[in-house]
């Protein structure tokens, strides 16, 4: 076990290679040069030039990519240029990560604490009422864009309830949870409403898909109890394909979700993307994104382990 | 030694309501057990067999229905149980054994508490007990290194291995009968004599009553007492099996026989194979099932259906021109 992680964790680093020499020919390449936008109007050439010189952009992109990979191996992610000129990149990131992390995870807590209970009864009542009103929201779930939820959560709640938790905003953990968490839950519920539906459906389906095994009704002929088999026969064996997509569901997360984060005005990631693409700060960008690809490898690996945890079919050996 | 009658099923009908229409499964089925005793049920692929033993399990679901009959287990109708009292009579009083035993086990469940569960939910045991006497009934079942296979995983096993935990399973709380359909399908042949043997084994030794459903006649020669055919549904002949290997009543069963492949045959004969298909049960046309197929059909055999009736002393047969065929041979 010990061994597979440290193969993957190193077979991950070609992978980041690869992955920053992409993010970084597309944030040169593209159209759009930092230092004008940090000019603004003052567009005077020599201006310009000393600039570029300063921030290193005059040399030829190899050198650039070198000086920037050289210095992330030593932990040194630069300094933002426009978006909050002169903070490091690594605190910049590290405090709007916070921020992202945390909703990703009460998303998708709220996505399974209402999804996996009713993926289980909507498929043990096939074809019954609760079935099917479960069916219909989780479509409507599916096809209302988060931000319409997140707009209705905040007239219905934020407005006529309780003014604090849609008023929008962050309150780091630090300065207390309950203020915390009022701020969070209405956004971890828009955010987390698709994500529900989807994982819902994909529960439902497997489940009926187990169902229909052999080894269900090897159960039921040996009269194992009727919630036995629910539990160890069906339940157990259908969440196996289910953590794939609870898997994929947090990478996708955790790349910060720009919508919901402008509607209840979170200074999450992709909030920081969005404005770091705009101001064409370079090495915000880059910093950004290669970290959003190092946490999908790490989520990937988390969800391969617990598949092996789940499946006792797949092993995972040092060859594979 | 007088044996006690363990099963008898009278009349049963089970239907299929389907899309398509209503499927004729079982259709008027008459036959009994006794204890210690093995019933071979033998038929063609879609003939009822497994529909039959399902019935007797109390496992038909939807869009299914046991329409008619009796399933008297000792004298107890089963059909007038409560799904909580045949919970406790399924791998109890009666266990059984499936068709596609690769399948048949829960994959994240280890071997021993797969079984280890079947008695905590039949019994009071304390868990040691239990942990104990797994490993006993794996032993039982000669599966070699039993404290060791009790924590392993069904996919770690051979096909044999699995259909040998699957009758320790079955054989767990020491049923009255046990149920095998087609228990050696997936196997080759060296394995499927093992289990045969096995279960004459186990047999021996639990005195339960056996049903076994196959589609080979000659598994049925070398291990069952009596011997019941099935064709669409209905059961055409029954009888001890040296009786029905003697003289076949029914011109089915008589295919059946002469469709059994011989040892002693000459290498390249060509196996008789009885003519025709075996009829949709959604749509039967009525009189005799197996009529269409029939090298001796009347014009009576179209229009009424035959129903099972004593020729010899236990040995009967659903057919209509049963004493003019055997005279005629
Ligand atoms: N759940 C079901 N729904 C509809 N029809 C069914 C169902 N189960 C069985 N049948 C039908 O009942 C008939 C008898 O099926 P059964 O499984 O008893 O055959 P069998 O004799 O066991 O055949 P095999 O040798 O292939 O196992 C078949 O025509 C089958 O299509
Ligand atoms: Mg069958």
């Amino acid at each position: 076990m010990g061994v597979y992680i440290l193969k993957r964790l190193i077979l991950a680093i070609p992978t980041l290679i690869v992955a920053s020499i992409i993010i970084f020919l597309l944030v040169h390449i593209a159209p759009g040069d930092p230092v004008r936008v940090m000019l603004g109007p003052i567009q005077d050439q020599v201006l310009v030039e000393r600039l570029q010189q300063k921030l290193g952009l005059d040399l030829p992109l190899h050198e650039q990519y070198l000086t920037w990979l050289g210095n992330l191996l030593r932990g040194d992610l630069g300094i933002s240029i426009s978006v909050q000129r002169g903070a490091p990149v690594a605190e910049l990131i590290a405090e709007r990560y916070m921020v992202t992390l945390e909703l990703a995870l009460l998303a998708m807590t709220v996505a399974l604490l209402i999804a996996i209970p009713t993926g289980i009864l909507s498929a043990l009542r096939q074809n019954k009422l609760t079935d099917h009103i479960s069916r219909v929201v989780a479509l409507i779930g599916i096809s209302i864009p988060n931000f319409f939820v997140g707009i209705l959560l905040i007239l219905f709640f934020g407005v006529v309830l309780l003014k604090t938790w849609g008023a929008g905003g962050f309150v780091p953990i630090q300065e207390g949870l309950g203020a915390n968490l009022q701020r969070m839950i209405l956004p971890a519920i828009a955010l987390g409403t698709s994500y529900s539906a989807i994982v819902m459906r994909m529960m439902r389906s497997s489940m009926l898909d187990v169902m229909s095994k052999d080894y269900v009704r090897t159960a039921r002929a040996m009269g194992v109890k009727r919630w036995s088999v629910i539990r160890q026969d069906i339940v157990r064996n259908a969440l196996i394909p289910v953590v794939t997509v609870i898997g994929n569901s947090i990478g996708y997360l955790l790349g910060g979700s720009v919508v919901t984060e402008s509607v209840f005005r979170l200074p999450g990631i992709g909030n920081l993307v969005i404005n770091a693409v705009y101001r064409r700060d370079f090495p915000v960008i880059q910093a950004v994104v290669l970290i959003i690809v190092l946490l999908r490898i790490l989520v990937n690996l988390v969800v391969d382990l617990m598949y092996a945890k789940l499946d006792p079919r797949i092993q995972y050996t040092s060859s594979e | 030694m007088m044996r006690e009658e363990l099963l008898r099923i009278e009349n049963l009908v089970t239907r299929f309501y389907t899309e398509y229409g209503v499927v004729q499964a079982v259709d008027g089925t008459n036959l009994y057990l006794k204890q210690g005793e093995t019933l071979g049920i033998v038929g063609e692929s879609g003939s009822g067999k497994t529909v039959t033993a399902m019935s007797i399990m109390g496992m038909i679901e939807n869009p299914g229905k046991i329409e008619n009959g009796r399933i008297l287990l000792k004298g107890d109708n089963l059909l007038y149980k409560s799904e909580k009292e045949m919970r406790e009579i399924r791998g109890g009083l009666i266990a059984m054994v499936f068709q596609d035993s690769l399948s048949s086990l829960n994959p994240t469940l280890t071997v021993g508490e797969q079984i280890g569960r079947v008695l905590r939910f039949h019994t009071t045991l304390t868990p040691h007990v239990i942990h104990k006497r797994v490993v006993e009934l794996l032993e039982k079942v000669g599966i070699p290194e039993p404290t060791k296979r009790y924590g392993g995983y069904p996919h770690e096993m051979s096909g044999g291995m699995r259909q040998r935990v699957l009758i320790a399973m079955a054989i767990s709380c020491n049923p009255s009968l046990l149920i095998l359909d087609e228990p050696t399908t997936a196997l080759d042949v060296t394995i499927e004599a093992q289990i045969f043997e096995l279960i004459e084994q186990l047999k021996k030794h639990f005195n339960m009553g056996i049903i076994l459903i196959t589609h080979d006649l000659s598994v049925v020669a070398n291990t069952c007492d009596r011997v019941a055919i099935m064709y669409s549904g209905k059961l055409i002949e029954q009888g001890s099996v040296s009786e029905v290997f003697k003289r076949q009543l029914h011109p089915y069963t008589r295919g059946l026989i002469r469709s059994i492949p011989r040892i002693d045959g000459p290498v390249d004969e060509n196996l008789y194979s009885i003519p025709g298909e075996v009829p949709d049960l959604i749509n039967l046309p009525g009189g005799c099932n197996f009529a269409p197929r029939c090298a001796y059909k009347k014009d009576l055999c179209e229009k009424e259906s035959p129903t099972l009736a004593e020729f010899y002393k236990d040995h009967t047969a659903a057919c209509l021109r049963v004493k003019e065929i055997e005279y005629a041979e």
